[in-house]
């Protein structure tokens, strides 16, 4: 995740990637998975061989396209991760073309992915987190530290999120109740400190309050204009209920959350899209968990997420995807990629 | 008097030499640790109205040199990185994460 801003946002190495076919990817599927685009990885990373260990493969590398490793760093620094790419080209320069190519006889493609749930047509975020500043303002000092995740939600879904603003008509204020288990996707899967890398979700247990209402502002042909209002408070309960995964925690450490949302979204009902959806929600963070750097920063503080329409062609599936209570999330079918073995 | 001082603050227990040297009483087995809930309590809740969301969001939002990253055109897999430098007759530049690095990683 820093290696977003360290390496990549470095003038030098992204001058340099122009030598290159940069392509990104989730390693722990490939270096445990079991379909034809998994076992490439693993043989290309591993002297030919399948990965049967748990080391990391993570890293930056430069390969050829028929699966030679040229060169590979796992670093955080510019100027490591520039040396590593210059020998990288360089052996790629000294590669015989015969050696260069991706084999023919292989079918590349991969199974499956979480990906392929995406709704086509439903609302598809994005979600930024970052630390709040010490002062409590926007206007203070910006926290280095941001990550990214998505959040979706199906046709169906927003069909029902719409319904629920226009039987808040009836009530006072006009505010209508999001149906709570997809209140509960956003506190549980998405409103989590990931600010400093991968983090454990909240299970059901661990909410204590959910509320999250929606009410429409505007009526302007077929536009519609809605806002948005909610608060969350969810504690880690001590008792993991969500099964053998990837995140399942060795130890369970004390940690909450607390948020206030806010936001607007427009909405065409001719097309059924959504033309904008920003929603913010600040509030306060303790605790960590064991999956990422904030064991060494543990003191309580302040949080921002902003949930935006996701405008990308191609986005990674929400880190939890495979939690949602959504009979459209269509599990892999080779079945290994999100267990341990 | 230091020499005082400091049998002193020896034959205190714990609790007592921090609130003698002006310090939160330290946890011990009879003070249980802070909830996770009672440490949020120690951080105020922002406030703040639907009228600085702009403000907030452009708070939140990567930076322009945070998402200078986003500048290379990037295959999302493995697979696609392969058969377009393939096509392209490049290497590849492989960038692999726990968690996809386009997204929570």
């Amino acid at each position: 995740m820093a290696g977003r801003v360290s390496v990549f946002s470095n003038p030098q190495v992204l001058a340099a990637a122009q030598a290159f076919v940069p392509a990104a990817d989730e390693v722990w599927r490939l270096q445990r998975g079991g379909d034809a685009e998994c076992q490439f990885f693993q043989r290309a990373v591993n002297h030919g061989q399948l990965i049967t260990d748990n080391g990391t493969r993570q890293g930056i590398y430069v390969m050829s396209p028929s699966g030679k490793v040229l060169s590979r760093v796992n670093s955080l620094k510019a100027e490591r991760v520039l040396t590593m790419m210059e020998e990288g080209l360089a052996a790629w320069e000294a590669l015989p073309d015969e050696e260069r190519h991706l084999p023919k006889e292989i079918d590349i493609q991969g199974e499956e992915r979480w990906e392929d749930s995406r709704p086509s047509k439903g609302l598809l975020l994005e979600r930024i987190v970052r630390d709040l500043p010490a002062d409590g303002t926007h206007q203070g000092e910006r926290a280095s530290k941001w990550n990214r995740d998505t959040v979706w939600f199906s046709q169906e879904e927003v069909a029902s999120i719409l319904a629920a603003a226009k039987e808040g008509r009836t009530k006072e204020g006009g505010w209508g109740d999001v149906p709570e288990h997809l209140a509960h996707r956003l506190a549980s899967f998405s409103l989590v400190d990931n600010v400093y890398g991968q983090c454990i979700p909240f299970d059901d247990g661990d909410l204590l309050r959910v509320e999250l209402q929606i009410r429409e502002t505007i009526q302007d042909g077929s536009m519609r204009g809605y806002e948005w209002r909610g608060s969350t408070l969810a504690e880690e309960d001590g008792h993991w209920v969500l099964g053998e995964n990837l995140w399942t925690p060795k130890k369970l450490h004390p940690h909450a959350m607390e948020t206030v949302l806010r936001g607007r979204a427009h909405y065409d009902t001719r097309t059924e899209v959504f033309l904008g959806v920003e929603m913010v929600a600040l509030g306060r963070r303790s605790g960590f968990t064991e999956l990422n750097s904030r064991r060494f920063r543990p003191e309580p503080g302040g949080i921002g997420f902003l949930f935006r329409l996701d405008q990308r062609q191609w986005a990674p599936a929400p880190t939890f995807l495979s939690l949602y209570d959504a009979p459209w999330v269509k599990k892999p079918q080779s079945g290994r990629e999100l267990r341990r073995d | 008097m230091a020499l005082l001082l400091s049998l002193t603050l020896l034959a205190c227990p714990a609790p007592a030499i921090a609130q003698a040297a002006g310090q939160e009483p330290a946890v011990t087995a009879e003070t249980p640790a802070p909830t996770a809930q009672e440490l949020l309590a120690q951080v105020d809740m922002p406030q703040w109205s639907l009228r600085e969301l702009n403000a907030w969001r452009d708070y939140l939002l990567p930076t322009q040199e945070e998402a200078a990253f986003e500048a290379l055109p990037w295959r999302n897999t493995f697979a696609q990185g392969l058969q377009d430098a393939d096509a392209a007759g490049r290497p590849l530049l492989l960038w692999v994460m726990n968690g996809h690095p386009l997204g929570c990683t």
